[in-house]
């Protein structure tokens, strides 16, 4: 770890002045738009199926439809105006927004706490603690629904919101402890050092050293947090039941296909639409990540 | 000190979003008003009244509540006394149970979800009781299994399987009928109840029933090249081969994905020739696991009835590798071809809950088919030919409605449910077949399709309920299915049938 | 740091202004609960305030389920974020001025579990109850009586397929999602439009398992060679003479073919995470192993990749992990029908669909006992750290 001792401020902006002259090279060029459009080409064929008119889609490949754009009856918004006029929808996109957001933000609050006494506070007990959180990591969700329903029954937290919120909170946490951890981890140690000489206590050591160091991981972790729970579908049916006013997304997506659908511009349309918002959370806080690995990268 | 006016933000937040709306919302629910005047939820009206507008144009409603306002065609009560106690009360012109509410939760959706709603409607506007149905068209098991050993339980629920209901029953979350409905008024209504019923106890209500032996196809088209509708087993399969020299392929017949639900096309196959060559005996025998699945019996069943039907070449339009690998939705599309004038297969084994729903058309564009079903539409429904013809019976599969809460106003809806009038609207919308044998028969003669389910009905000798429903799940829901698809995935050759049978024993539970 | 953040002195007035303002924050902590307890919550203290401010048909209808029902969820929201992340706060802040105030020996025992109490308290309800709960549970059949026949009906060949079928996608695809996200990460380092770049890899993860599996149920569709082929790899296929393979019933290719969707969505994770590690490397060291005559390859793989071996096994046993408890893929493409059955979906069967609970135990805790050896690399790797840091 020869790397891991120097100081921040020095640091930034250094990243772009190791960057090699190698990517003129024209392979590694070709290389990255290989890599590209093959990631890619599944989405495409999402996007393009959600705009195919519904009577070609089982009938030829979604491709075709790109190699003759021109043929009539080819194309059409509908699908995305069947999905969008469907009652409901605009109030399961904001149960979507309103379960999303307090399950995302609480869960980074209260882990990294936790990640940052697991990382830097010595007592008794912490790497016992800390072994049983990282191993929680595998307990299947499935399993823990009756029992958490049968809590949530006797408290009267089943269909409420605040029943959602923490059961999101539950199951993301030990992803979210184990992620800050071991990011908070392989912070150069003099910060510590230098913030106790000053007689900085743990809570100011946290607020002024650590948390403002760790907004990638922060928004690393906001990111899969947020997109699981935004695409959630079982738990989001377990905690919040069925009824109609407190679907979310998928539950509404999946409540218009019906049982024996088949109704794939409706399946992707809805797709493409519950994508959109994950998108530019993430382009947004890739901003954040690059900003924040400029300011205090440590390694 | 930055920290310190952190929590006092979202209290900033809350003070200013409330006094802005508090000034900005004057009177929001007017717009809302008018469509109907009964007491409900607002988010449940302006949804009723939107999808009321849409379902017209596009796509399936999702009504969740049953309008208090029935459909102008049907306005069936049934008649007090209903022989019911609750039923009687909640029907009483001064409303005692008016204001209550009862959820039930089902599986279906779309046009089934309307039929349901639309069945419910007259009793809710009667007895004022408010009827939330949840619909979850996926993962209903998953969702009920949770909310019942969850501890929160919907009122009443609708289950395909009687085996999942007696399963319940045995884990005590089901309420014994029997403890407060006349339970002879039930049973000899419902002939089809007998799964339910253990000892003295009544677990559910044999709510909707589906004729199984039926076989779909194009009927002008099957004129027009002079086929004739078979009889016998040996006239199927003449008429198989002849069809096959003409060119095209006889059979429709696919159980694939994507998803879970698959497979039960297979064993309705075996079911329906256990039924109609060994009869009731070995039917029931085999349902209790006495005849064992590699019973030669079995064997020859899937070797010499499903086997030849699936792997002789031509038979299965695309093959039997095709069986597996399409989505079971679009089996019949094939049949379709040029507007049915040149089908590319010519025969489909399929129930009567089957409908426009799947044919291509209303499939895809959500609108309603071109296509009628009838004898002098394009599609027309045989009953399954005679195998042995003494042992003429009919497989038939139905949905059941248990009771999970007790209240009296779910005692009235759970009662009601038992009556023919429970299902009126649905049977009128020509789809649904009672399993009240006191249902009038002249509910059903609008509707070709159930006429003649019922002629089959009306004309076996037996009925045996589909037995991959009543096996034990991990059989009849598990490995029934999974190993008859990898049996007929691999041509009926890997695993071999012995294979395959033996493995279905196996799984079989020891209790 | 900032000159403001090394002012340990507080100023007399903070010295009344803290504990009152950590009066009134818990005053507010306390009724937001109270309102977030209330099923209806947020009706009735938007309905308060509308009474509050004379809009009295406003508050009944509210209450009523009617009226500004779609406010009264953002409010009930707004005090969530305000309980949960205020609340979390304020607690910290509070009891660790609290317990500032005792002993430095007492505080010093008290503070970590004050931060790591919350974290606790959440998963010993909602993992270690439910967990050991399913351990239990495993050793009892469906009557209640004890058994160990739950794990004897694991050595079936039926669950040793499965065991064996989740190996592969433990070693395959964890493999597979790390070394491209590696691979990427180091190659889109390079190139001028890395944001962008990344993007591409990054979307499927934004994708929903309906979308990922509607659209790779159109990459696998099968026809027989006389159709049209509707499925991507069976037109390549057809289009360069071979025949339509049947990709998600054919054993064991159909493991394999959804293996591919798992890499084709854990790669963006990788890549996200390894890429900001690759970024941390110090140019120094670049530098010089440049000037020692590094080749790029040897540069990455030599240099680059050993610096930070501790960001590639942090992401490794997250996709592990995610790859162990595989259910959404396989269940939606062909619910484990075709000797591809894994023990997530398995599970699911065995607990929701035949009501063997048991046994649906018994294969959860075998997932436990199968992630052990993944923790130890792990532990052993943060003690290795502990060590050099």
């Amino acid at each position: 770890m020869t790397a891991t001792a120097q100081p921040v401020a020095k640091e930034v902006g250094r990243v772009k002045a190791w960057r090699p002259p190698i990517f003129q090279n024209l392979w590694v060029r070709i290389a990255v738009v290989a890599i590209c459009l093959l990631w890619t080409i599944p989405t495409l064929g999402l996007l393009v199926t959600s705009i195919r008119n519904p009577l070609l889609i089982a009938n030829s490949g979604w491709w075709t439809s790109l190699l003759n754009p021109f043929a009539p009856d080819q194309w059409t918004l509908a699908n995305y105006q069947q999905v969008l006029n469907n009652a409901g929808m605009g109030n399961a996109f904001l149960n979507s927004l309103i379960v999303t957001i307090p399950a995302t933000v609480i869960p980074i609050t209260i882990a990294a706490f936790a990640a940052y006494a697991f990382a830097w506070i010595p007592f008794r007990g912490r790497s016992i603690l800390f072994t049983i959180v990282v191993a929680l990591l595998v307990v299947p969700i499935q399993m823990s629904l009756i029992p958490i329903l049968k809590i949530y029954s006797g408290a009267g937290l089943y269909g409420t919101f605040l029943g959602i919120w923490l059961a999101h909170t539950g199951f993301g946490l030990p992803l979210a402890i184990f992620l800050l951890y071991n990011f908070m981890s392989q912070l150069p140690r003099d910060l510590f050092e230098s913030a106790a000489i000053d007689g900085a206590s743990a809570l100011q050591t946290f607020i002024r050293i650590v948390l403002p160091l760790s907004v990638p991981a922060l928004g690393a972790f906001a990111i899969f947090q947020f997109l699981w729970v935004w695409n959630d579908l079982l738990v989001a049916l377990t905690f919040l039941g069925p009824a109609t006013e407190l679907r979310v997304m998928p539950t509404a997506l999946f409540a218009m296909l019906g049982t024996y659908g088949g109704q794939w511009q409706l399946l992707t349309a809805g797709a493409f639409i519950t994508m959109l918002l994950p998108l530019i959370v993430f382009l947004v806080l890739q901003r954040a990540f690059v900003r924040g690995i400029l300011a205090g990268s440590v390694k | 000190m930055r920290n310190h006016t952190r929590w006092a933000l979202p209290l900033v937040v809350m003070v200013v979003v409330a006094c802005s709306s508090g000034t900005a919302t004057p009177a929001p629910p007017a717009s809302h008003a008018p469509t109907t005047a009964a007491p409900q939820s607002q988010a449940a009206q302006s949804q009723a009244a939107q999808s009321q507008a849409a379902a017209t144009a596009t796509a399936p409603s999702q009504e969740t509540t049953v309008p208090q306002t029935p459909a102008a065609s049907v306005n069936a009560l049934p008649s007090v006394p209903t022989g019911y106690t609750e039923l009687d009360q909640a029907l009483d012109p001064s409303q005692p149970l008016k204001g209550k509410a009862v959820n039930i939760q089902v599986q279906w959706t779309g046009g089934e979800l309307t039929n349901f709603t639309n069945s419910l409607a007259p009793f809710s506007a009667a007895s004022g009781i408010t009827i939330n149905i949840d619909s979850v068209p996926s993962s209903h098991e998953t969702v009920l299994r949770s909310r019942i050993e969850g501890g929160s339980p919907p009122d009443i629920a609708q289950l395909a399987q009687p085996s999942g209901v007696t399963a319940y029953a045995a884990e005590g979350k089901v309420i014994d009928l029997a403890s407060f409905m006349d339970s002879t008024k039930l049973t000899s209504e419902h002939p089809s109840i007998a799964f339910l019923v253990q000892g003295d106890k009544i677990w559910g209500i044999p709510y909707k029933q589906d004729v199984k032996s039926m076989i779909w196809y194009p009927i002008k088209a099957f004129a027009a090249k002079g086929y004739t509708v078979p009889t016998t087993w040996d006239d199927l399969i003449t008429l198989s081969d002849k069809i096959v020299a003409d060119g095209s392929a006889p059979w429709c017949v696919s159980a694939g994905g994507p998803g879970d639900a698959t497979g039960w096309q297979l064993t309705d196959w075996v079911e329906e020739v256990v039924l109609k060559s060994g009869g009731l005996d070995l039917y029931n025998q085999w349902i209790n696991h006495t005849v064992k699945m590699d019973d030669p019996k079995i064997k020859d069943i899937l070797d010499n009835y499903l086997g030849k039907i699936l792997f002789t070449p031509g038979y299965v339009y695309n093959g039997y590798q095709s069986v597996v690998a399409q989505d079971q939705k679009t089996t019949m599309d094939p049949m379709f071809n040029q507007d049915l004038a040149a089908p590319q297969c010519w025969m489909q084994k399929i129930p009567t809950w089957y409908g426009p729903d799947f044919f291509p058309d209303q499939r895809v564009n959500g609108t309603p088919s071109k296509y009628t079903i009838g004898a002098d539409g394009d599609i027309g429904i045989m009953p399954f030919p005679a195998v042995d013809a003494s042992q003429n019976n009919v497989e038939v599969s139905g949905d059941t409605m248990m009771m999970l809460v007790d209240r009296p106003e779910v005692r009235a809806v759970t009662e009601l449910l038992a009556l023919p009038e429970g299902l009126q609207a649905w049977i009128l919308a020509g789809s649904a077949i009672s399993s009240n044998n006191k249902t009038p028969a002249d509910w059903y003669a609008g509707s070709y399709k159930l006429q003649v389910a019922s002629q089959i009905f009306n004309s076996a000798t037996g009925a045996g309920f589909d037995a991959s429903d009543i096996m034990p799940k991990e059989v009849g829901s598990g490995t029934f299915w999974t190993e008859m698809d990898a049996w007929v995935n691999g041509g009926g050759q890997n695993p071999t049938t012995d294979a395959t049978l033996q493995a279905i024993d196996a799984s079989w539970p020891t209790q | 740091m900032t000159a403001s953040a090394r002012n340990e002195n507080p100023a007399p007035l903070s010295r009344f202004v803290l504990p009152i303002a950590g009066l009134i924050g818990l005053g507010l902590c306390i009724g937001g609960l109270l309102v977030l307890v209330d099923p209806k919550g947020g009706q009735h203290l938007l309905a308060w305030f509308y009474d509050l401010l004379g809009n009295h048909s406003g508050a009944d209808q509210l209450v009523n389920g009617q009226g500004d029902q779609l406010l009264a969820k953002i409010v009930l929201a707004i005090i969530a974020l305000g309980v949960g992340v205020g609340g979390i706060w304020l607690l910290f802040i509070g009891v660790g001025w609290l317990v500032s105030l005792l002993q430095p020996k007492w505080r010093d025992r008290i503070l970590p579990w004050v931060f790591v109490g919350p974290a606790l308290a959440l998963l010993a309800v909602y993992l270690v109850y439910p967990a050991a709960g399913t351990i239990w549970r495993s050793f009892f059949d469906n009557q209640g009586a004890f058994t160990l026949q739950n794990y004897a009906t694991l050595t079936s060949p039926d669950f040793v397929e499965i065991l064996r079928n989740n190996l592969i996608w433990l070693v395959v695809a964890t493999a597979g999602s790390v070394f491209l996200g590696l691979v990427i990460a180091g190659l889109f380092d390079r190139i001028r439009r890395e944001a962008l770049a990344k993007t591409f890899i990054f979307l499927p993860l934004a994708i929903s398992l309906i979308g990922a599996s509607v659209i790779w149920s159109f990459m696998y569709a099968w026809q027989p060679a006389t159709q049209p082929q509707i499925g991507l790899l069976n037109a390549v296929i057809v289009g360069v003479g071979g025949q339509p393979i049947t990709w998600l019933t054919t054993n064991p290719l159909n493991i394999f073919a959804e293996i591919v969707i798992m890499i084709w969505l854990q790669t963006g994770f990788a890549m996200v995470v390894l890429s900001a590690a690759i970024k941390g490397v110090s140019t120094e060291v670049i530098e010089a192993a440049r000037l020692d005559g590094a080749s790029e390859r040897q540069l990455f793989f030599g240099v680059i990749v050993p610096i930070i071996r501790g960001s590639i096994i942090t992401v490794a046993t997250t996709i592990a992990i995610a790859v162990l408890k595989i259910f959404d893929i396989v269940y939606a493409l062909t619910g484990g029908r075709f000797g591809d059955d894994v023990v997530a979906v398995r599970m699911f069967h065995e607990l929701f669909q035949f009501f063997n609970d048991g046994r649906a135990a018994a294969l959860a805790t075998v997932l436990f006992i199968a992630v052990l050896p993944v923790m130890y690399v792990n532990l052993h790797n943060f003690r290795r750290q502990a060590v050099e840091g």
